[in-house]
């Protein structure tokens, strides 16, 4: 593929402007409609009865006396769902057993995480079938749980399965464990290159599972005809991955089944895999009526899956010039009680930013009592970067550098290798750091009184390409409309209708986007991956140049000259003769051309969908001020800057906005987020009032440095944005309290007990930073 | 001159090698399929641990000169090729 030159970058004349969104008025007006605001005059409300034990036998399950219940009108069980066979197939979100799909969705034979589903109840009110599904009799016979991916790999653990044991690419091991997965990296010679290290840093790093804590908890209504059809509304991430799983675990034919996503209160990843649309589906296939499900905040935290807690160990050696000459990183994921392969994802993230010519990565996906884990925004990468970058900040300390110039002297680079052998395209890491550097806050002094410190840290995600669909319609006053399969959940209405104007010569207020359903348009990957905005954003550029190429046909009708004739350049059609016109009028535009479209042969829509190459990474910087408070060990965050290489940004204020939304996230990772797990695997803190995430008190105005160094695999030079941010902040902030206060807290998140623990144990026996 | 990058929990398969060379006829294309076959002949068990039921891995995608080849076992390899077998990228 010839990479794209970008002639036009910086001066493009929509592509970099701040039109207000598409989908703003009825965002703040509460008129656009969720999936919770779903309403039918016939609906039903469903209720899922689920686990309050991490791991239990289930001995026998009674629904006869909720059935019996006056008003309820259906139940279903594990009984109701098809078999499904043995197989791993991929979902599109890594690789998942069908009959753990279905297990997921409804327990079989055991339950293996509290909040585990166990039976749905529809009843003509969400109360009654809350109480009949209570009066549901379920013996169980508990067994010991495990909720540590350490503690899960221990020889002697409980084990999840009597019959997992480790894959290694096809090769499976003979005895049952916990550990499902193992993932290996190598290049050159690890020992000789420590060998050749003047200077060694080894650290154990752990952080705890952490939820993506979006706003709108899961919701899905599903209609089914008795023709076999059947509609589900939801809030998802990509309609048709949703359609997929459906159709995988009902054995459904895909044509079957319609999925409507509704606007989106927050995802990040989380909102990938299925949890209610099955059950949903099962229940009006019973009833004949429609029903809604929607979870509660702690169905959200208890059954939905969160990211990895993790335990990395992570060793670099440095020559005295501050040359990384070897890395090794060992690493646990836990898996939670399905198998997966997240662990992967780390692996190919835990060095990317640096070139290491020695080097091992081990990581393992280890199954636990916990919710099966999902993506979470850049997912694996943070829990794998922060050790690494808290590392570096040791090296910087001992080797007497600064911290940026570190980084700069082993920064990846166009034709390096990662760790994998993947060969790097042209990246931005390094411009990144320069413009970091330069920053006025990198440039200002770093905070100097007692507890105040300053961190840095790196960022690292590869972004995704998969496969979208897009149209563009001409309408016939020249105005234009975008219709893509991409849920919209962080402004891509007006980053598509951005495109599509650059590319028509229209206004981006001209264009108007439209979220389409699976029966609407072509198959479309999910919102994730940040690569809405590249790939979709590609399809839309291909759709507006199907649509000109369609209008040089009418223009040469009109011009009675040849199609080759007509160009389009700088927003209008133009011989290509002359420059000007044949008739010597005003070139056409898409405005003027467009009330002639009907006379002309008809309606004019472009078309493409497509699976792009040419994805370009994603690396920031994060700049952390912060002070300590010494009694109580809270850390306030003084000042916030993160910088990123964000190829174009089409819409810089969007972009701003995914940059401080990641950044947040990862303050909130860094400083208080965790499960809180008992001895038997009972989440503790299942609400937002002691999962403590972030509000507007707890982090300042995040300032944003964009780094445009255009991806030459986009016409326009995008690059996903929306993950990279979330993945520093654990290191920056790390950094910063170890400089503040002289104690490095090695386990996430660094909250204020585990802090003043630190602080306490430095008073007993001073630790070095 | 086709070079396959063997995963490090494979090389047991290479006698240690991380990479291993194949000769493609000059002016010849061979596929994925074709080069783990050729590849068998020396290194048994690759195609055991890369493929199942008849395709490559779920979960493990076709890498060539550092992009995702989608067409996976049928994607064709020229002189020069570099091939990688990694985890597809996803994300949040």
């Amino acid at each position: 593929m010839e990479p794209f030159a970008h002639p036009k970058h910086g001066h493009y004349d929509v592509i970099g402007t701040r039109p207000i969104r598409h989908d703003g008025e009825d965002k703040v007006t509460g008129r656009a409609q969720y999936g919770a605001d779903v309403h039918f005059p016939d609906m039903l409300h469903g209720f899922v009865l689920r686990s309050p034990h991490a791991h239990a036998r289930i001995l026998s399950l009674d629904t006869s006396k909720a059935e019996a219940m006056p008003g309820v009108k259906a139940v279903v069980t594990h009984a109701a769902l098809p078999p499904l066979p043995d197989k791993v197939i991929a979902t599109g979100e890594g690789i998942e057993n069908q009959k753990y799909m279905s297990d997921r969705i409804l327990a079989s034979d055991k339950v293996l995480f509290q909040g585990h589903p166990i039976a749905a109840v529809a009843a003509g009110d969400p109360w009654t079938a809350e109480e009949a599904a209570r009066a549901i009799a379920v013996k169980y016979e508990v067994l010991p749980a495990v909720t540590d991916p350490l503690a899960a790999m221990q020889e002697g653990a409980p084990l999840l399965y009597d019959r997992i044991t480790t894959t290694i690419l096809g090769k499976k091991e003979s005895q049952a464990t916990n550990v499902c997965m193992h993932t290996r990296h190598q290049q050159g010679e690890l020992e000789a290159g420590f060998a050749q290290a003047d200077e060694i840093v080894e650290r154990e790093y752990r952080t705890r599972t952490v939820h993506q804590g979006y706003i709108e908890p899961q919701n899905a209504t599903a209609l089914a005809r008795s023709d076999g059809h059947v509609t589900v509304w939801t809030s998802t991430q990509g309609a048709f991955p949703t359609r997929d799983q459906v159709a995988t675990v009902l054995k459904k034919e895909l044509s079957k089944i319609r999925v409507i996503p509704m606007e989106i209160g927050g995802g990040f990843g989380g909102k990938i895999p299925i949890y209610l649309e099955p059950l949903a589906v099962l229940l009006s296939e019973r009833t004949g009526r429609p029903v809604k499900l929607v979870m509660s905040r702690a169905d959200v935290f208890q059954s939905t899956g969160p990211a990895s807690a993790t335990v990395s160990r992570i060793k670099l050696g440095f020559k005295k010039d501050g040359t990384l000459v070897a890395a090794s990183a060992w690493m646990a994921y836990e898996a939670g009680a399905f198998p997966g392969n997240w662990g992967a994802t780390g692996a190919m993230c835990v060095l990317a930013p640096y070139r290491v010519p020695n080097l091992q990565i081990d990581v393992y996906d280890v199954l636990t009592n916990t919710p099966k884990v999902a993506a979470y925004r850049a997912p694996s990468s943070p829990q794998a970067l922060w050790g690494v970058e808290a590392a570096m900040d040791e090296a910087a300390l001992k080797l007497g550098m600064d911290p940026i110039d570190l980084r700069l002297k082993n920064a990846a680079a166009e034709g390096d290798k990662r760790a994998d052998g993947y060969t790097w395209p042209r990246i931005g890491l390094v411009e990144t750091l320069q413009a970091a550097k330069a920053s006025a806050h990198y440039r200002s002094p770093a905070p100097d009184k007692p507890n105040q410190g300053r961190g840095i840290a790196v960022g690292y995600w590869h972004n995704a390409g998969l496969q979208s669909s897009a149209t563009v319609g001409i309408n016939m006053d020249g105005t234009a409309s975008v219709v893509t399969g991409s849920v919209d959940i962080g402004g891509s209405r007006a980053s598509m209708a951005i495109m599509a104007a650059e590319t028509l010569g229209l206004t981006a207020e001209e264009v108007r986007p439209l979220v389409a359903d699976t029966d609407s348009i072509g198959h479309t990957d999910v919102t994730g991956g940040s690569r809405t905005t590249f790939a979709t954003g590609y399809a839309v550029y291909l759709a507006a140049l199907d649509a000109i190429e369609q209008m040089k046909k009418r223009v040469a009708k009109l011009w009675n000259c040849k199609e080759s004739d007509v160009v389009f350049e700088d927003g209008a059609f133009r011989s290509g003769k002359n420059g000007g016109t044949p008739n010597g009028k005003d070139p056409l535009t898409v405005r003027t051309l467009a009330p002639q479209l009907p006379r002309t042969g008809g309606p004019v829509q472009g078309q493409a969908s497509i699976l792009p190459r040419g994805v370009g990474a994603g690396f920031g910087c994060h700049i952390a001020d912060i002070e300590v408070d010494p009694d109580t060990g809270k850390a306030t965050v003084l000042r916030y800057t993160a910088v990123q290489d964000v190829g174009t940004a089409i819409h810089p204020a969007y972009v701003e906005g995914q940059i401080m939304g990641g950044a947040v996230q990862g303050i909130g990772w860094a400083l208080n987020e965790e499960y809180v797990h008992n001895d038997q695997g009972v989440m503790q803190n299942p609400g937002f009032l002691d999962y403590r995430m972030p509000t507007t008190l707890d982090v300042p105005n995040v300032e944003t440095i964009l780094v445009e160094v255009p991806n030459p695999g986009h016409p326009y030079g995008v690059r996903g944005v929306g993950e990279t941010p979330i993945v520093p902040p654990l290191g920056a902030l790390h950094n910063a309290i170890a400089r503040a206060t002289g104690v490095r807290v090695r386990e996430l998140p660094m909250s204020p007990p585990r802090v003043q623990a630190a602080l306490s144990a430095r008073a007993a026996k001073p630790i070095p930073a | 001159m086709v070079t396959v990058h063997i995963p490090a929990l494979l090389r047991d398969l290479t006698g240690g090698a991380a990479q291993v060379r194949v000769d493609v006829p000059a002016g010849r294309q061979i596929t994925v399929r074709e080069l783990l076959e050729m590849l068998e002949a020396d290194h048994r068990g690759l195609l055991e641990s890369l493929l199942y039921e008849g395709d490559i891995l779920p979960g493990i995608a076709v890498f060539i000169d550092s992009d995702q080849a989608h067409l996976g076992l049928q994607a064709k390899l020229g002189d020069g090729s570099e091939v990688h077998f990694l985890p597809p990228v996803v994300g949040g």
